[in-house]
């Protein structure tokens, strides 16, 4: 039997119509699959007989429901005529991170550039702080300083260098009122480590101990009230000073 | 005309989807084929809310036993519409049907046929006369046992006392008579 014969016999409207046996039906399939002629009769005997018992249209409610009935037992929607939505969405999401990226990587490296502009300002911030602190205190020692040599209390003794130490100078400010004394070391020789200068004040011919102090010219150094003297000496003791003054060091001499 | 294919998705493709359980692929499948069904169902029960009923178990049975489905057994609409006219013949046989004078048993179906063979009219067959024009009564016949009924090809020609072969022939023609008329 050719296709020609096997289509007009009739036998593919009743395999539409689901009135084949089982096993007359898989000899259409088999003979369908095998033969696009065959396969496109069925077609238009089923597109004939869907049409033959399409004359009304059932009521929406009736889709409604199925929708929301198998809704529970489905797979998440999948979009189904937009396969070119979905090569567009992907094109745009690519499009998307890349540009994304791009102004990522700029800000990244703006960022970068600001973050260690910042730590330069930081530290620059930081120099000039401490440069302020060592002015202002240089300026507060020099305040002091000036106070103590504007006082009109204080009384200006110069001590002035003896023996090995000609050009050693150094002046004892004294304040009457509140027998405070203070040292401004013009210059004095440079000691060895387990060494210190130690002021004495002379009164009625008896040393009296004024405290040691090291060198330092940069401020006026306090060292310890003294009531009554008639002169003032410094000589060079042991680390934290002697009792009685060693007269063979003595720098420097001065009378009131 | 009302049967159109709404959606130009080939019938592969929609028995893919509809494997993998996507809602979407049954809205799909609906607006292809509901009214075709519905159509069926209604030709055995009348009472278009009842039909209603049947073509929403219809559509859900389908969705449920998907899975039973097998390309290579058949066609999609052939085992729709066997699941459709399955669900309408049992409903006409239920007890809730039974005493209701609007729905058609299959018998009913040829006795409509028969009926209209007879010159007195009747409201029932006003849809149907409608529905088949064009076929004669012959052909007529041949469909609604076959289409409609589900009737397979030796009842069909034990009930018309005619040969299996010209069961098929009748079945051609009159489908060939339904093809110059609707494509």
């Amino acid at each position: 039997m050719n296709s020609k014969e096997y289509i007009e016999s009739g036998i593919l409207e009743l395999y539409v119509m689901g009135s084949l046996s089982a096993t007359e039906k898989a000899e259409v399939e088999k003979i369908a699959s095998e033969l696009p002629e065959i396969a496109a009769e069925i077609s238009i005997i089923e597109t004939a007989l869907m049409q033959h018992s399409s004359s009304k249209k059932p009521s929406d409610r009736v889709k409604q429901n199925i929708l929301k009935e198998i809704q529970k037992d489905s797979t998440p929607i999948v979009q189904l005529n937009h396969n070119n939505t979905y090569k567009w969405l992907a094109a745009a999401s690519v499009l998307l991170f890349v540009i994304s990226t791009a102004i990522s990587y700029t800000y990244y490296n703006s960022y970068k550039k600001t973050y260690n502009e910042l730590a330069a300002l930081q530290s620059e911030k930081d120099e000039l702080a401490g440069n302020f602190n060592t002015v202002n205190n240089k300026y507060l020692k020099t305040n002091t300083a000036l106070k103590i040599f504007r006082d009109t209390a204080n009384k200006v003794i110069q001590l002035k260098g003896i023996g090995e130490n000609p050009s050693a100078f150094v002046k004892v400010m004294w304040n009457s009122t509140s027998k405070e004394v203070c040292i401004d070391i013009t210059s004095l020789p440079t000691l060895e480590a387990d060494k210190q200068f130690q002021l004495w004040a002379l009164a009625d011919g008896k040393p009296i101990d004024a405290g040691v102090f090291d060198l330092n010219k940069d401020e006026i150094i306090r060292v310890k009230n003294i009531n009554d003297a008639q002169a003032f000496a410094v000589t060079i003791e042991p680390k934290g000073g002697s009792i009685n003054p060693t007269l063979s060091t003595m720098v420097v001499l001065g009378n009131i | 005309m009302l049967y159109k294919k709404k959606h130009i998705v080939s019938e592969d493709d929609l028995i893919a989807l509809l494997k993998s359980k996507q809602a979407n692929a049954m809205s799909i499948l609906y607006d292809n084929y509901s009214t075709a069904l519905f159509g069926v169902i209604n030709r055995i029960i009348e009472n278009d809310e009842a039909a209603e009923d049947i073509l929403q178990e219809t559509f859900i049975k389908i969705w449920k036993n998907f899975d039973q489905f097998d390309v290579s057994k058949g066609k999609l609409f052939t085992w729709m519409l066997n699941i459709a006219r399955n669900l309408a013949i049992d409903a006409t046989r239920s007890k809730n049907f039974s005493n209701t004078s609007k729905n058609q048993s299959i018998e009913n179906i040829v006795h409509v046929v028969d009926k209209e063979n007879s010159a007195s009219t009747n409201t029932e067959t006003i849809g149907l006369k409608k529905l088949v024009d064009g076929l004669d009564d012959e052909h007529q016949r041949i469909i609604d046992l076959m289409y409609f009924g589900g009737y397979s090809q030796s009842e069909v020609a034990k009930k018309l006392d005619i040969p299996l072969g010209t069961v098929k022939t009748r079945a051609r023609n009159a489908i060939l008579t339904l093809r110059k008329k609707f494509l």
